[in-house]
């Protein structure tokens, strides 16, 4: 027991370094205020202890005292929020290029699928060095994704996509832990985050895979006949979903809404909260006839079927198709 | 001030039987229950106003939902 | 000879009338306040109870004392039960339904019925939440987010939220009575700028009972209308927001924790300045500071949700925010150190409670300081860091406040005195015993122990932490039993005190130990200002400062 006794976590990513650094400066501040503090009590404790003949002096207060120890704390104050609030800032923004892992969290297990295909479960394999971004979403309850090495932390929620980055720094294996009480088993919800050097990771990768999430996701595509209304041409009652991913779409009750993760998987499992403008409401809802994993594979699949780059929004020309599109096809 | 706080009740004729015992006036005892009603009803504001914000969030993002609902509403259970 | 007769025993309020209906139907705030005092003390053991039993588990990594499932009941239990039916009633409905007339100079709370009403909801709350409890108990933690609470949980979790829904109508109605007793029932020439601090800082607190508990009651019925009709206002497959329920409830569950503190802070504001012979530093930013607290305090619930999944432009205003509000609380500090200045200090047992919650409320506030930087939140939240955050305010600092009020007003209470010896070696024990219990779990916290686990047998590497977290809790479950004893004892056996023992300013002081039921035999009229110490320990009375009643030893 007391041979493994750290008493600080390690630093295994690019924001750990960040997150430390501030900690060590509020220890540092705090530290001297509470020092401060505490000898004054002490020192105050002492010397003005009760002694026969000496009377306590009545002071009323000094305002100009109170100022300046309301204002300096207050500075203080305002330089750990601005220096927290940066940090933060870098832990919320993943940088575009990052590679894209999908997360589905539920009780009381990991399910994670790289966009390569990997299917891992309670572990997740990643290169040194290289961003990557999770997308996650819970079946059931509000979970949450913590490595704790990495300094991260995210809930997990049912219903919608959460995003989370980080870059790994160290070759090694680190806690995952469920950070948001979900029920029984939230103890065992834990797991390891294996960093690799890039070439055993490139090893681990070609160790077998079901093929690219975004393959798996036009199969269902095709499976539920979305192509039946979904088409390329303009004769389709659906819109056409090429290029149109991270693009903004026009709604029919006049707002403009950004074709995120989220929104995509709205109109998979709600096609009536956010109708596009021109369209009719007919499109089944798939709530229920659809696993979050396959939700998961058919917007890796939009996502691929909008990858070309350079796409004006709505373009007239054609375009080259990606995968296996015909030709011709008219970006909406 | 009439000396009716007092515990033996010196002055009768300066207590009004609606007095209560705790109350050295009958205004204080008014003034206390009027102020009394109105924070009650600051209580009642503060329930159901985040009921009624809740219902205006739903119904501002989902108005479609609302307005097919309502032509489902049982008149019976009003 | 003499001594041989016996004194007939002055009427007082607990003498006054004997029997089980004169206490069950009593209007006497004084009275009722001791109805809480038994209430919430067994529901204080309850819960501590389930945290001993908590911590037993925590020795070991492995999940091998109780269940899984238990374990889940065990902490929700104990959150459950310590924050609604011991923190949030305790100083307000025991030592405030006890002493805010008396500082007024008031006969009765202005409505003594509602007092009394305001006991028998408390009661009914805590007989349902006993009833959850003996009945298996609930799972959900105390925060029973949704879709868990609403959807997943096979806990008996609609008795649980009732009780606190009953509950919380009983603090609405003690804060309605403050709120209108302080303004209504002041003393001729008792002005806002000469009542006692601790009026000051009941009246913030009654603001917050008054405005926040009210949304907890409608989130409640949310949950429960969502848990038996399927409504969707919470449940994503049919609509609903997960979020907007932890908005709903950390709206009041943020200003709760200032329900718990601010009274403290105005226990330990009459105790340093009895026990430092003069006018607390800084009267008007003390006063005002309780204000402030209460107001920001109902700005800044958000900083318990910076990795929900809410924006990021939200999570700047509510950090900023989070800011803000510390400062108030600074400022409080920083007047209590001052006015230990040039005083003339005694360390009886409640300024020895005083100094405890210095210490341990300035660690308490400063590591709010970490949780509400944000890009530190992201790291620490939902880990044992802000477990040791919050139990150095609530117990270090709300508990240690509860017992040093408690010690201090006592000999006005009972009419008797408690062994200062004993008080003061159990006050030792709580300090050391709590500092041990909670100081490892910030580095348990910052090493990425999450909350509410059972079973650490991955990480095995935080079991030295836990077994000092848990040695502690033995030491401080001992410290808090010791007042319980020698309370007890001191009712039959303690040397019976004088009007005013300590030689205290306020005008509870100035009625017999214990006061009479009406309290005063003529309603005062108030001409000094409060904390009037100079006078107090005028040259002329230069008599010893507890009279001469010995102190028992």
């Amino acid at each position: 027991m007391l041979n493994n006794f750290p008493l600080w976590p390690q630093q295994a990513s690019t924001i750990a370094g960040h997150v430390d650094a501030l900690y060590i400066f509020l220890l540092i501040v705090c530290g001297m205020m509470a020092l401060l503090i505490f000898i004054c009590l002490v020192y105050f404790a002492a010397r003005f202890r009760n002694r026969p003949g000496v009377r306590a002096e009545q002071i009323e207060g000094s305002t100009p005292l109170e100022i300046t120890w309301s204002t300096i704390p207050f500075v203080i104050f305002l330089v750990i929020f601005a220096w927290g609030a940066v940090v933060y800032f870098k832990e919320r923004t993943p940088p575009d290029d990052a590679t894209e892992v999908y997360v589905v969290a539920k009780q009381w297990m990991w399910k994670l699928e790289h966009a390569e295909g990997q299917r891992e479960i309670n572990e997740l394999h990643v290169p040194v060095g290289r961003d990557v971004k999770l997308i996650m979403t819970s079946q059931d309850v509000i979970h949450s994704f913590y490595i704790p090495a990495f300094r991260i932390k995210q809930d997990v929620l049912p219903g919608r996509y959460t995003v989370e980055w980080f870059r790994a720094t160290k070759p090694g294996t680190y806690h995952l832990f469920c950070a948001e009480y979900c029920g029984t088993q939230h103890s065992g919800m834990v797991g390891d985050i294996v960093v690799m050097e890039p070439a055993q990771y490139e090893a681990w990768m070609n160790g077998g895979s079901t093929g690219p999430l975004s393959a798996t996701g036009e199969k269902i595509f095709a499976e539920l006949g979305c192509s039946t209304c979904h088409r390329t041409d303009m004769q389709g009652r659906g819109p056409n979903l090429e290029g149109v991913f991270g693009k903004p779409v026009q709604l029919e009750d006049g707002r403009t809404v950004t074709a995120d993760e989220n929104y995509v998987r709205e109109c998979i499992l709600n096609p009536g909260a956010k109708r596009v403008k021109g369209f009719q409401p007919i499109m089944p809802t798939f709530q229920g006839l659809v696993s979050e994993e396959q939700v998961n594979a058919l917007v890796a699949y939009i996502k691929s079927i909008s990858a070309t780059k350079g796409e004006p929004a709505r373009a007239s020309a054609s375009t080259a198709a990606p995968k296996a599109e015909p030709n011709g096809s008219q970006v909406q | 001030m009439p000396d009716s706080t007092a515990v033996g009740l010196q002055n009768e004729e300066q207590h009004n039987p609606a007095l209560l015992h705790h109350f050295a006036e009958p205004q204080q005892q008014r003034d206390a229950a009027s102020l009394g009603m109105w924070v009650f009803l600051a209580t009642e504001v503060m329930f159901f106003g985040g009921l009624f914000c809740a219902y205006l969030v739903y119904r501002r993002l989902y108005f479609g939902d609302f307005a097919a609902a309502s032509k489902t509403i049982s008149m019976g259970y009003g | 000879m003499p001594t041989a007769m016996p004194q007939p025993e002055r009427e007082n309020y607990l003498n006054k009338e004997y029997g089980v209906w004169s206490w069950l139907l009593t209007t006497d705030h004084k009275r009722i306040a001791l109805l809480y005092l038994v209430s919430i003390t067994f529901f204080f053991f309850i819960g501590g109870f389930f945290a001993l039993l908590i911590r037993l588990e925590l020795l070991t990594p492995a999940g091998d004392l109780v269940q899984a499932d238990t374990y889940n009941k065990l902490f929700t239990m104990h959150g459950m039960v310590m924050i609604f039916f011991f923190l949030i009633p305790s100083i307000p409905a025991v030592l405030g339904n006890f002493l805010v007339p008396m500082m007024i100079g008031a006969k009765d709370l202005a409505f003594p019925r509602i007092n009394l009403l305001s006991w028998y909801l408390y009661i009914i709350g805590g007989v349902m939440m006993l009833h959850c409890i003996l009945t298996g108990g609930v799972d959900t933690g105390w925060t029973f987010y949704a879709p868990f609470a609403t959807n997943f949980t096979n806990s008996n979790f609609i008795e649980a939220a009732l009780a606190i829904f009953v509950a919380g109508f009983s603090s609405i109605l003690t804060g309605l009575n403050f709120v209108i007793t302080i303004h209504r029932m002041r003393a001729p020439g008792m002005t806002w700028s000469r009542l006692p601090l601790f009026i000051w800082a009941h009246y913030a607190t009654s603001i917050i009972q008054l405005l926040g508990t009210p949304v907890l009651a409608v989130t409640i019925v949310m949950v429960a209308a969502e848990r038996v009709l399927h409504l969707g206002i919470f449940d994503p497959k049919l609509g609903g927001d997960p979020l907007l329920f932890q908005h709903l409830f950390w709206f009041y569950s943020h200003p709760a924790v200032y329900i718990m503190i601010l009274p403290a802070m105005g226990v330990v504001t009459e105790i340093i300045a009895c026990f430092s012979r003069k006018r607390i530093f800084g009267y008007s930013f003390v006063a005002f500071s309780s204000i402030a607290i209460a107001v920001f305090g109902f700005l800044v619930w958000a900083h318990h949700m910076f990795v929900a999944g809410m924006s990021v432009y939200a999570a700047l205003v509510f950090s900023l925010l989070s800011y803000a509000v510390a400062v108030p609380s600074a400022i409080k500090v920083f007047n209590w150190t001052a006015t230990l200045y040039k005083g003339s200090i005694h360390y009886d047992a409640p300024m020895l409670y005083a100094f405890g919650f210095l210490g341990l409320f300035t660690i308490g506030g400063l590591t709010g300081l970490f949780l509400a930087a944000l890009g530190i939140d992201v790291h620490v939240t939902d880990t044992y860091f802000v477990v040791a955050h919050f139990h150095y305010i609530m117990v270090g600092g709300a508990v240690m406040g509860y017992l040093g009020g408690m010690h201090f007003w006592w000999p006005k209470i009972s009419g008797k005195l408690y062994p200062e010896g004993w008080a003061r070696l159990a006050a030792l024990i709580v300090f050391i015993g709590f500092n041990l219990t909670f100081f490892p779990q910030f580095l348990l916290g910052y090493m990425g122990m999450p909350r509410r686990y059972y079973d650490y047998s991955h990480m095995p590497e935080f079991q030295v932490l836990n077994v000092l977290s848990t040695a502690g809790a033995t030491v401080l479950g001992v410290g808090y039993l010791l007042p319980m004893i020698y309370f007890l004892w001191s009712m039959r056996y303690g040397k019976p005190a004088s009007d005013n023992p300590w030689n205290a300013a306020g005008l509870e002081w100035k009625t017999p130990s214990p006061p009479p039921t009406f309290n005063f035999e003529e309603e005062p009229v108030v001409t000094w200002e409060a904390y009037n110490y100079d006078e107090l320990d005028a040259p002329r009375d230069d008599a010893p400062r507890k009279e001469e009643v010995p102190v028992a030893r």
